[in-house]
């Protein structure tokens, strides 16, 4: 009985629908408009919230230091003054890994340097490096296709190692198992320990300061290799002391500039309390030397945090959020206007059919069908406009021509690619739309007395 | 005329009203901070940059090898391009201009640790780098260093300093008031070191900005310099309409001149300063597309209850019409009566959208939203009603007056 | 004051040509009250909608007042409706929205007149048909008589030479449209011309004079003896 009602519910809704094309076409055009700006907003927020390490994101933890001078006119230049600079200098990364109560540690950052392939038909050229410690690959789950990372003690040495992405691995020896490999690089050799499979996680949460929204580099060198090359920095370096100086390369290793990222795994809370304390006695105790002039504002965060301090979403995206929400208000509106005076100028023939025997909640349920079936087919013309939508951001957005690498458009598909989740959304928004615009015309159509509209005129 | 009446008569029924008034009321909103906000970064699009950016162009080059040596590499390199025909200028820089990267340092016109600073970018580079990148000397003249060797990296680079620079106009007025940089010397206590102001360049915008931003890269300390090894990066800059000729001959003949090194890229500066834009571009498009959907919206929903009001009214308006309305009295009516719905609309509307500039103020630093752009947004809402309603308007003025006497 | 000579009314369609009126003559007195009767199609509202310039005759000549108003163009009909006559229809016409002050005031206002004019013009009307207390109500708070005495404020107001009534009591029982017809003799007493048209023969036998129009051809029914044509042409049957 009631999927029979059903049936004759959208039989009518759509006679009804194909009696006013042009308003019917007008509507659902603006509901389309309504739910693409949405979908969009909502796409590109989603794909900026995410959590790329959540099984395991309250494991791990940036460590952050305030080693800024005293508080003064330049702070006002700062989003939150209140927080700690995000890197660490290199005198307090070496301090830091001194403690053995984090289960892994990594100190990091990202260099540049030259392969030479040696091979005829491909030229030298300039790769992106991460530097870092041994610990890296296992911390962050880094999957590999060949090999693996290097020891603790490679760090020390500084052994000649590395380790591969897989996009270079390609380049240079055409995607085959290069372990064991040597690759001159920034004029040495190095062995090739490991490849590692596809792997981008967005954001970029262990490299945020500089980029949110990176790709990863190309390979991999022990962090050792940073004093024994002088492998330059190629992010940032914020000198946070009024004291502070920086003339060479060695001033880089004892000044109080930080652009080391610094990052600890603790499964175990028992760590956290205790690593907090390290933390602080270690710069209660470099107070004596005249830095850490502030009080203690020493934040140990896990990622979650992390990504808010940071603020990756942007507030760019949270107004584009805004943005759409209040258009697609004014869609919905609108539609209930429409939909208001279509059925109340439909209102004698209403009037007939109640007096043919239709109660009102038939009514009620056949005009809210309606409007419904308008919001779903809006829906859907609103995902389609929404996909346009977002290949023109893409194409608007990431047509820089630096890095043409497959991985830059793989990171500007996964920011602006819409998941099941947002499909599944977009439905439930079209339908809400629709009943959300539909209630008030229907119940309204519904009250009026059939008697006022079969009289004569 | 019978505006009061008109008032009372939308108030009696009012959810039509009350819904157009509400979608007009966000659509103003939206408009004016959409407007307010890409209006800024037009602003930011189109500040003037002081440099000649559609006659230069940059070549990276990237040494590799044991034997490479960066300084006589940077001195041949120059000697070649400075050769080139139709090259003005060439110079070897440390970064690139018009982009986001770069170096910045604190300056203050007194020796010692300093809390209130000023910031600056720092343009480290060959002695001809000012007529490389066009720009303009108001006072003194292009400083200049023996740079016989090339530092080992850009901190060295940048510690090594130079015993006389060049500064923009806007940073000289902001370290000295009086307006009498010429001469003096200025001192950066993180590489403790001093300089004499010898030049002042007019403005150079070192990365685009706007607001507050804008303060800190059109402030630039001029350093001459050698860029360290092993990157070479080198601006050239042609007489117009040359720029191609010199970009081609670059590609065929540079590589080879020096041993252990390639050429990593090279690019119009033109081009360089479109990508760093292209940002702020494609997002000013994406909100005018959005302020312009929502105004389409709204003008439908304006259209659609003036046709509906049109076709339920078609007795009362032949009535008026048998009692002594002319045509122009019913078009007068529909309009007028739009537009009180209108004014309602953009009243609240001025509201929102001051509430909704101020959200914005907080969250983009922007300083507070202009009135005028309010004035705007009411101009453009009062005509899209207008508009909407004068076909329904027309179609009403059409009636006949006999359909006052018709019994259907 | 009104002259109808010869007029003719003719609506062409793709396929047939129908003549509501045909050779209409007619003479009205001021201070005539005229009953129109006749059968549904007869044309007797067209006969209504020409001599309230709804509607342009195709033939024949439209002589008001002295004034030849055939052929005029639509902004002077319009202000010949506007200053010279009033309407009351069937179903009373009131803008619903509209309080009954505002309603009577709808006419004055094309007129440009004064707010104080219009003001003293709108109670004295409402006063003469009764409704002086209610000048706030809307028309849904009025039974159908007050409403109908609200039209005929309205077409009072503005101080008509005619009064052209439509079926004034065709949707009012049978108490209130007796006192919509005292009131129309009260007004006709006065002065003004009262033109009605009606279906109901006990109504029409409350007027001066009662004129039957049918297939468009209008003839005069005297009180006494048989009825005489007004038409030069062919006889009609009784």
């Amino acid at each position: 009985m009631t999927r029979f009602m059903l049936l004759h519910d959208l039989r009518l809704a759509l006679r009804s629908m194909r009696h006013t094309p042009v308003l019917t076409a007008l509507t659902a055009g603006a509901i389309a408009c309504g739910i693409a700006a949405a979908m969009i907003a909502l796409t590109l927020y989603h794909a900026r919230s995410g959590n790329p390490i959540w099984w395991k994101s309250d494991q791990l933890f940036a460590v952050t230091l305030d080693n800024r001078g005293p508080p003064g006119p330049q702070d006002q230049f700062q989003r939150h003054p209140e927080y700690p600079p995000f890197l660490v200098t290199y005198r307090d990364a070496k301090a830091l890994s001194q403690s053995n109560i984090p289960t892994r540690s990594v100190m990091m950052y990202r260099s540049v340097g030259i392969i030479e392939p040696g091979k005829p038909g491909l030229k030298p050229f300039s790769a992106s490096i991460r530097m870092t410690t041994a610990d890296f690959f296992q911390m962050f789950d880094v999957p590999f296709l060949f090999g693996s990372g290097w020891t603790r003690s490679a760090d020390d040495g500084p052994d000649p190692v590395i380790v591969l992405g897989r996009q270079l691995n390609d380049k240079l020896f055409a995607g085959a198992n290069s372990v064991g490999k040597l690759v001159t690089l920034h004029g040495r050799q190095f062995r090739v320990v490991g490849v590692i499979d596809n792997w981008m996680p967005v954001p970029k949460f262990y490299d945020l300061p500089l980029n949110s929204f990176g790709v990863p580099e190309d390979l991999y060198m022990p962090f050792g290799w940073t004093t024994a090359l002088q492998m330059p920095n190629a992010g940032i370096v914020s000198c946070v002391t009024p004291t502070a100086k920086v003339g060479s390369f060695n001033e880089l290793l004892t000044q109080d500039c930080v652009w080391l990222e610094y990052w600890v795994e603790m499964p175990r809370v028992a760590q956290r309390q205790r690593f907090q304390t390290f933390v602080d006695n270690y710069v209660r105790d470099q107070k004596q030397y005249g830095r850490f002039v502030r009080p203690l504002n020493n934040r140990i965060v896990n990622v979650s945090t992390w990504l808010a301090m940071n603020d990756v979403i942007g507030e760019e995206s949270r107004l584009q959020v805004a943005l759409a929400g209040l258009f697609l208000a004014v869609c919905i509106l609108n539609t209930l206007g429409l939909m208001l005076a279509k059925f109340l100028s439909g209102a004698p023939v209403t009037g007939l059919r109640r007096a043919l025997g239709a109660s009102r909640r038939d009514i009620v349920r056949q005009h809210l069908t309606e409007v419904v079936v308008v919001g779903i087919f809006g829906g859907l013309c609103g995902l389609l406009l929404s996909s346009l939508g977002l290949w023109a951001i893409r194409t608007l957005t990431y047509n820089s021509a630096f890095d043409n690498s497959a991985e830059r458009l793989a990171l500007a598909q996964a920011l602006s690619h819409m998941d099941v989740t947002m499909l599944l959304l977009a439905a439930l928004v079209s339908v809400v739309a629709g009943v959300l615009a539909g209630i008030y015309p229907a119940w309204r159509i519904g009250r009026m007395q059939p008697a006022l509209f079969l009289k004569s005129q | 005329m019978e505006i009061k009446a008109l008032l009372k008569a939308l108030w009696r029924s009012r959810t039509g009203p009350v819904l157009i008034a509400v979608q007009i009321a966000i659509a103003l909103a939206v408009l004016v901070n959409i407007a307010y906000v890409v209006a800024g970064r037009i602003e930011v699009y189109r500040r003037p940059t002081g440099i000649d950016i559609d006659n230069i162009f940059w070549v990276m080059s990237q040494g590799f090898g044991k034997d490479y040596d960066q300084a006589s590499a940077v001195r041949s390199d120059l000697a070649y391009l400075n050769g080139l025909p139709g090259v003005i200028a060439a110079a070897a820089s440390l970064s690139l201009p018009q982009t986001f990267s770069g170096y910045g340092l604190p300056f203050s016109t007194t020796p010692g640790v300093q809390p209130a600073r000023v910031g600056g970018r720092i343009m480290l580079m060959t002695d001809r780098g000012l007529d490389a990148l066009g720009l303009h000397l108001i006072a003194g003249r292009a400083p200049h260093a023996d740079a016989t060797t090339a530092p080992p990296d850009p901190m060295s680079a940048i510690g090594r300093w130079a015993p006389e620079v060049a500064v923009t106009q806007l940073l000289a007025t902001k370290l000295f008031p009086k307006g009498d940089a010429l001469g003096k010397t200025i001192y950066t206590g993180l590489i403790n070191k001093a300089a004499k102001i010898v030049g002042i360049v007019e403005r150079m915008q070192a990365a685009p900005a706007g607001g507050p931003a804008a303060d800190f890269t059109e402030s630039v300390v001029f350093v001459p310099g050698m860029p360290p090894g092993p990157t070479a990066l080198y601006l050239v800059r042609t007489q117009p309409g040359r720029r191609a000729e010199a970009m081609a001959q670059v590609e065929k003949s540079l590589a080879d001149r020096v041993p252990g090194r390639f050429i990593a890229r090279m690019q119009t500066l033109t081009e360089t300063a479109s990508e760093t834009r292209s940002g702020l571009k494609s997002s000013s498009i994406i909100l005018g597309v959005v302020a312009l959907l929502v105004l389409a919206v709204t003008a439908i929903g304006i259209f659609g209850l003036a046709a509906f009001n049109v076709t339920t009214r078609t007795r009362q308006i032949g009535t008026r019409r048998a009692i002594g309305a002319r045509r122009r009295h019913i078009l007068r009516y529909f309009l007028i009566e739009n537009w009180l719905v209108s004014t309602a609309g953009v009243l609240v509307g001025c509201v929102l959208a001051l509430g909704l500039g101020a959200e914005l103020s907080v969250m983009f630093q922007l300083p507070r939203l202009p009135l005028y752009y309010l004035a705007f947004g009411v101009v453009v809402l009062w005509l899209i009603g207008l508009g909407a309603t004068l076909y329904p308007a027309r179609r009403a003025a059409s009636v006949a007056p006999a359909i006052a006497t018709r019994t259907v | 004051m009104i002259e109808l000579q010869d007029v003719g009314k003719a609506y062409r369609t793709d396929l047939v040509e129908t003549h509501a009126l045909r050779g209409v003559t007619l003479h009205l007195e001021p201070g005539e009250f005229v009953a129109i009767t006749g059968p549904s199609g007869s044309g007797k509202t067209t006969l209504l909608n020409v001599l309230g310039l709804l509607e342009e005759a195709s033939s024949g000549r439209y002589l008001l007042d002295g004034e030849d108003v055939s052929g005029l163009k639509d902004d002077r009909c319009s202000r010949i409706r506007n200053e010279k006559l009033g309407f009351v229809f069937q179903s009373f016409n009131l803008i619903p929205d509209f309080d009954i002050y505002d309603n009577v005031e709808v006419p004055l206002n094309y007129r440009g007149m004064p707010r104080a004019e219009r003001h003293r013009r709108i109670t004295a009307a409402l006063e003469r048909v009764g409704l002086g207390s209610r000048m706030k109500h809307v028309p849904a708070q009025l039974s159908g008589g007050q409403q109908q005495r609200v039209a005929i404020a309205r077409a009072l107001a503005g101080d008509p030479r005619v009064i052209l009534a439509d079926e004034p009591t065709g949707n009012l029982d049978t108490e209130m449209s007796g006192q919509i017809m005292d009131l129309l003799e009260e007004i006709n007493a006065a002065g003004t011309t009262i033109v009605m048209v009606t279906h109901n023969p006990d109504l029409a036998r409350r007027a001066r004079r009662h004129i039957e129009i049918t297939d468009g051809r209008v003839s005069e029914r005297r009180r006494t003896g048989p009825q005489e044509p007004l038409a030069a042409a062919a006889p009609t049957a009784v």
